[in-house]
């Protein structure tokens, strides 16, 4: 039985040895991002974790940044999310770049039918926006390659309801993103979530009540040997602040309720 | 160039100059706007061309007939009508003349190939002219005399008036073809060479191409001819009147050299390639495009230009020509650029290249271009990048897209003041030029209350809502039915009845009146509906629409 174990640990240890082998090996050949501009969420639960765990402090903006939605209807938040982010990415990309200022935005065919065309904030900065109204999959890949070599774009936001780009269009892209320090953001809906993706920031988006999202940081390619935190964060974007489950109700003004919300209320119960 | 000190009155004698056995014509169009505007109407009766002038419209240019009738350019069109009552007129178009000229201009190379403009430019609107350095080229067409009549004969045959002198300085020519004594009787003028001040001193100044204040101080000092000019001193002319009349002189008189600037006809940015053997396979087809793009872009780089759109053809061993054009966002003359677009556009061709037995010739040119300005190179402070990026990095990223997914899906948005949605937020494609950003009004409606994205079309959605302007409980949307916990509005949006005043007709969809909801359903989604129509005063049965999902 003693021999036995001690077998066991030996075989352990050796695994150890291989699998440390093996992730010194990956590391050579795949540097990690640690160098080059970051950018924070503005949402300082997150930003405090980033800061913890990332050594550049933040997002990498030359990254692919996936945000996949949650639940069948929620990609009305990942796109949120994404126009959230890009905003932040363009404004970090200014201070660097004051040219970069443009933001593409692209979506496949059955994103269009979803989600429809860009309209209110989307268009805060409709001078700087370019829109691909529906393309096929592989040539929303194509142009986000294409964007990222031009040093006109400050972010790209590419959106896909139901299929995802397989690992090697990721691969591509997450490649070209960190050799220009440009970033680019998948946003997915949730039918296309589950696929092999080399995105550097996976994130899950959940709409949650009140005007907030519920974040997951699903991946990190912070280092091969950290693991993403599996709980969560709730976040209102409009109220500007994170906030418990608890202090959900204070974000309740964000959401303007009507006086005739007790009669709703009643009415649906 | 003779050696003339200031004070020495201008020599008139023209044996001292070597003879340049140069001849120039001069062509001048005393009725060129007017005649060329009597297409369609009848040349045997009064043509005057009108203008609205300190809102009158006045005559701005007349035929001889017109002339004749006793009508002269500056007179009201009413008094005009006065006169003659079977006036014919036309609204006078200048440039449409000026585009005649160049067009005539090109034609006249059938006599000698160095055809220019006059460089005159404060000519009467009505007259136009053109010189024409003739030297070598009359013996071709029996001498000056049988070519002048030539020439003479075909414009009159398009009712065209013509004068026309040949003399051997362009200073000459001018002068006499518009005041020479023999002209006004409308006989074409030839001056024999070395003759030239004999026959210009006894014209009046006006023929010296003098402007219009030097014109009025001639007749204020009493100088009616040339000889009268000529008698001065030269300091004392140059000191009264600036250089110009003494240049004029010695340039009339053949002392001063003067060209005659052709008007030549814009480069063509052309190449051409012819294959020894029929080439069928795509991908060769691509590279030799890409390899003829490198002289087409040396050439457009040597002329400072940038394509704008690049047509090429391909002709097969059967004589067949395919024909491919891009357009280009921005003007470009890199190669590399070029070629990678027609490289997209043929591998993404649907049907393929039917290349046949080969494509044996290919020619590539630019049909478009314009001037390229160079490119500004960036100032680095502290290794950041201060200039903007040329606008050419946009400009080529939008061609790229747009040759591979189309103009129509490449596109930027355009706003409109507007308070319907769907009127407010409009696409155009990136290669529209500029497009027009309406500012937004401050009373335009907050960003959060829209949502970020807009359905294409609302979508009618089944709803169960307080009668008559109440908030929706529940709603039924794309098959899924949401419990409302929370909305607010309406917020009101009237059909813009304006619109049809303006003779745009509204679809019946905007002819009512829409309150918007904001409503948050159980799992915290959060959607932009509307009512259409108002209960009981514009319909019976609102109907409910699904607008937009907040994020």
């Amino acid at each position: 039985m003693a021999h036995r174990a001690q077998k066991g640990s030996f075989i352990a240890a050796k695994n150890r040895h291989k699998i440390a082998r093996l992730r010194s090996e990956i590391a050579r050949f795949e540097p990690v991002v640690e160098s080059g501009p970051h950018v924070l969420t503005g949402f300082s639960e997150i930003d405090g974790y980033l800061q913890r765990h990332v050594a550049g402090a933040g997002l990498a903006l030359g990254g692919v940044h996936e945000i996949i939605g949650e639940r069948s209807g929620d990609m009305s938040a990942a796109l949120g999310f994404a126009d959230y982010l890009s905003k932040r990415f363009i404004h970090q990309g200014a201070d660097e770049d004051a040219s970069a200022a443009c933001l593409l935005y692209g979506q496949t065919h059955a994103s269009v039918r979803e989600n429809g065309q860009p309209y209110g904030a989307a268009l805060s900065h409709a001078e700087n926006l370019i829109y691909l109204d529906g393309v096929k999959l592989p040539d929303l890949m194509w142009a986000g390659e294409e964007a990222l070599s031009c040093e006109a774009i400050g972010c790209i936001i590419l959106a896909s309801v139901d299929e995802a780009p397989d690992f090697t269009f990721s691969r591509r892209l997450s490649m070209a993103a960190r050799s220009v320090e440009r970033p680019l953001i998948m946003a997915l809906g949730a039918a296309a979530a589950g696929t092999a993706s080399a995105a550097t920031s996976q994130w899950r988006v959940k709409a949650i009540a009140h005007n907030g999202w519920h974040l997951k940081l699903t991946r990190l390619r912070i280092s091969h040997t950290q693991n993403p935190p599996h709980q969560g964060w709730q976040v209102f974007p409009q109220a500007q602040k994170i906030s418990s489950q608890t202090s959900a109700d204070a974000a309740r003004d964000s959401f303007m309720a009507l006086p005739s919300l007790s009669s709703t209320q009643s009415a649906s119960q | 160039m003779p050696d003339l000190t200031p004070h020495e009155p201008l020599t008139t004698d023209v044996s001292r100059e070597t003879p340049t056995g140069r001849r120039i014509a001069s062509l001048w169009f005393p009725y060129w706007l007017s005649e060329t505007h009597q297409g369609d109407f009848d040349r045997h009766r009064p043509l005057v061309l009108v203008e609205m002038q300190n809102g009158a419209q006045r005559v701005v240019a007349a035929t001889p007939v017109a002339e004749a009738a006793g009508l002269f350019v500056g007179m009201s069109l009413s008094d005009a009508r006065a006169l003659v009552a079977d006036l014919q007129t036309a609204i006078a178009a200048p440039d449409k003349a000026r585009e005649k000229l160049a067009a005539c201009a090109e034609w006249l190379q059938r006599y000698t190939p160095w055809v220019g403009h006059d460089a005159e430019t404060e000519a009467p609107q009505n007259s136009y002219g053109l010189l024409l350095d003739m030297s070598g080229c009359a013996h071709l067409f029996g001498g000056e005399r049988r070519l002048l009549e030539d020439m003479t004969r075909r414009f009159s045959a398009r009712g065209i008036t013509l004068r026309a002198a040949i003399a051997g300085t362009v200073g000459a020519a001018w002068g006499l073809a518009r005041y020479s004594t023999r002209q006004m009787a409308g006989a074409p003028v030839i001056l024999p060479p070395q003759h030239e001040a004999d026959a210009m001193l006894p014209l009046p100044p006006a023929a010296l191409r003098l402007n219009a204040h030097q014109l009025a101080l001639c007749q204020k000092l009493g100088l009616t001819s040339v000889a009268q000019l000529a008698a001065f001193e030269r300091a004392a002319l140059t000191r009264r009147f600036g250089p110009l009349p003494v240049l004029r002189m010695e340039q009339a008189f053949g002392q001063v050299g003067e060209a005659v600037n052709p008007c030549l006809p814009p480069p063509q940015f052309l190449v051409q390639r012819l294959l020894p053997q029929g080439v069928t396979q795509l991908p060769a087809i691509v590279t030799l495009v890409e390899q003829i793009c490198q002289p087409l872009a040396a050439q457009l780089q040597d002329a400072g230009q940038g394509a704008q759109r690049l047509d090429l053809a391909m002709t097969r061993s059967d004589n067949a020509v395919l024909a491919l054009s891009v357009k280009l966002a921005h003007p470009s003359a890199s190669p590399r650029h070029m070629g990678r677009l027609f490289a997209e556009r043929l591998e993404r061709l649907k049907s393929g290249i039917d290349a046949g037995f080969g494509i044996e010739k290919l020619v590539l040119g630019a049909s478009q271009t314009t001037p390229l300005a160079p490119p500004q190179t960036a100032m680095g402070l502290h290794g950041r990048r201060h200039a903007p990026p040329p606008a050419s990095a946009l400009g080529h990223l939008f061609d790229r897209l747009v040759s591979r997914l189309g103009a129509k899906t490449v596109v930027r948005p355009v706003t409109h003041a507007s308070y319907v949605p769907e009127r407010a937020v409009g696409f155009v494609s990136v290669l529209a030029q500029a497009p027009r950003i309406e500012t937004i009004p401050p009373e335009a409606p907050a960003l959060k209350t829209r949502p970020l994205f807009m359905l294409c079309a609302a979508e009618p959605i089944e709803v169960i809502a307080e009668i008559p302007e109440g908030a929706p409980y529940r709603f039924r949307w794309r098959r899924v039915l949401h419990e409302v916990v929370a909305a607010h509005g309406p917020e009101r949006i009237s059909p813009e009845w304006w619109q049809e005043i303006f003779g745009q007709s509204l679809d019946s969809h905007n002819r009512q009146t829409r309150d918007y909801f904001r409503v948050e359903d159980t799992h915290g989604h959060r959607f932009w509906l509307y009512r259409g129509g108002l209960y009981g005063r514009e319909t019976q049965r609102p109907q409910w629409f699904m607008h937009g999902v907040f994020s």
